[in-house]
């Protein structure tokens, strides 16, 4: 992995059309978002609306989608780092400034069929889901913060698709 | 690319007792590792052996192992090798990677209301050609394995399935 990106790989014990569903229903975002997270209608070039937490609710941070093709690929644009987000990390005003010059980084999901029934020809019973999430300068602080975050959404996502 | 590592996390509703049996138990071990099954007696410098029938997949050493929290074993990834030749993409190791321990680490956390299992493979040798396979190898392990402490499905592969390879 390079030092500006960021790839976490799963597989979900499902069809490729309930892992798409869990990447673009609005509701089904929230329950692996801790009740936040995106939410837009994910036609492309529509924008996203993301929610951190419930104090600063959801907000325009000029998210959009740049690429939607069901059930395989899905891809947004990340937010630049917000006055809000000061709370959870020590940045200055003048750090916070600093930071708004990297670049903006992006999201890329994509859902491939792993292994197909032996049974039902055609029927994928196991999903492969890639995240990418890139454009980061090396050492970016937004890497680091997205780091910790994605495995624990991927892994509620997984459990709660697998759950139906 | 020197010092490469690779870490994955993975979280589980399950408990310590369960996921810990789930590593070190066998007859668990085969359930989510493709059949193969995980054999030592995790004292200190005993040998850690990946076994597929009466084949040697991988084998190791323990370096460390407190139960219920971590464990470390050297590794010698001679699966990998096999591995390559077989999806057709044959890779020509270094001599020195074909006799090289990497080291795998797994830790258990808490997180909440669930546990964070850490998997930690480095100590890879210089200009490794073994990472990207093992990185592709873990995720679809760590997977069936969450699966099958959650749902009782772990991920088998029917014979003459594919797996895709995406973005790996």
């Amino acid at each position: 992995m390079a030092p500006t990106e960021y790839i976490y790989v799963t597989y979900i014990h499902a069809g490729p059309e309930e892992v798409w569903r869990a990447l673009t229903d609005n509701e089904f975002i929230k329950k692996y978002f801790d009740g936040g997270g995106p939410q837009s209608d994910w036609a492309v070039g529509s924008p996203i609306l993301w929610k951190m937490d419930d104090e600063t609710g959801y907000r325009d941070w000029d998210q959009q989608v740049l690429e939607a093709d069901p059930p395989h690929r899905l891809v947004y644009s990340w937010h630049n780092y917000q006055p809000e987000m000061q709370k959870y990390f020590p940045w200055t005003d003048e750090q916070l400034v600093e930071l708004q010059k990297e670049p903006r980084a992006r999201v890329t999901f994509t859902v491939e069929p792993a292994v197909e029934s032996p049974i039902r020809p055609g029927r994928i019973e196991w999903t492969k889901l890639t995240l990418l999430h890139d454009n980061f300068v090396p050492g970016s602080e937004m890497r680091k913060g997205i780091s910790e975050g994605w495995p624990f959404m991927m892994s509620k996502l997984k459990t709660i698709v697998e759950e139906g | 690319m020197d010092d490469q590592v690779f870490i994955y996390d993975t979280y589980v509703a399950t408990t310590r007792e369960r996921l810990w049996d789930a590593l070190t138990n066998p007859d668990t071990t085969e359930q989510f590792w493709s059949g193969n099954r995980l054999i030592s007696d995790w004292a200190i410098g005993s040998p850690v052996r990946l076994l597929d029938g009466d084949m040697v997949r991988d084998e190791g050493e323990v370096l460390d192992f407190v139960p219920c929290q971590r464990m470390s074993f050297s590794w010698k990834p001679h699966f990998a090798i096999e591995f390559a030749a077989e999806q057709g993409t044959p890779i020509a190791f270094a001599e020195s990677e074909a006799g090289h321990e990497t080291r795998v680490g797994f830790a258990i956390s808490e997180f909440g209301p669930q546990l964070r299992l850490t998997l930690t493979h480095d100590h890879f040798a210089p200009d490794s050609k073994l990472f990207p396979i093992i990185s592709f190898g873990w995720p679809f392990y760590m997977a069936s394995l969450k699966s099958l402490l959650e749902s009782g499905a772990g991920l088998e592969l029917p014979a003459g399935a594919k797996v895709g390879r995406g973005a790996n």
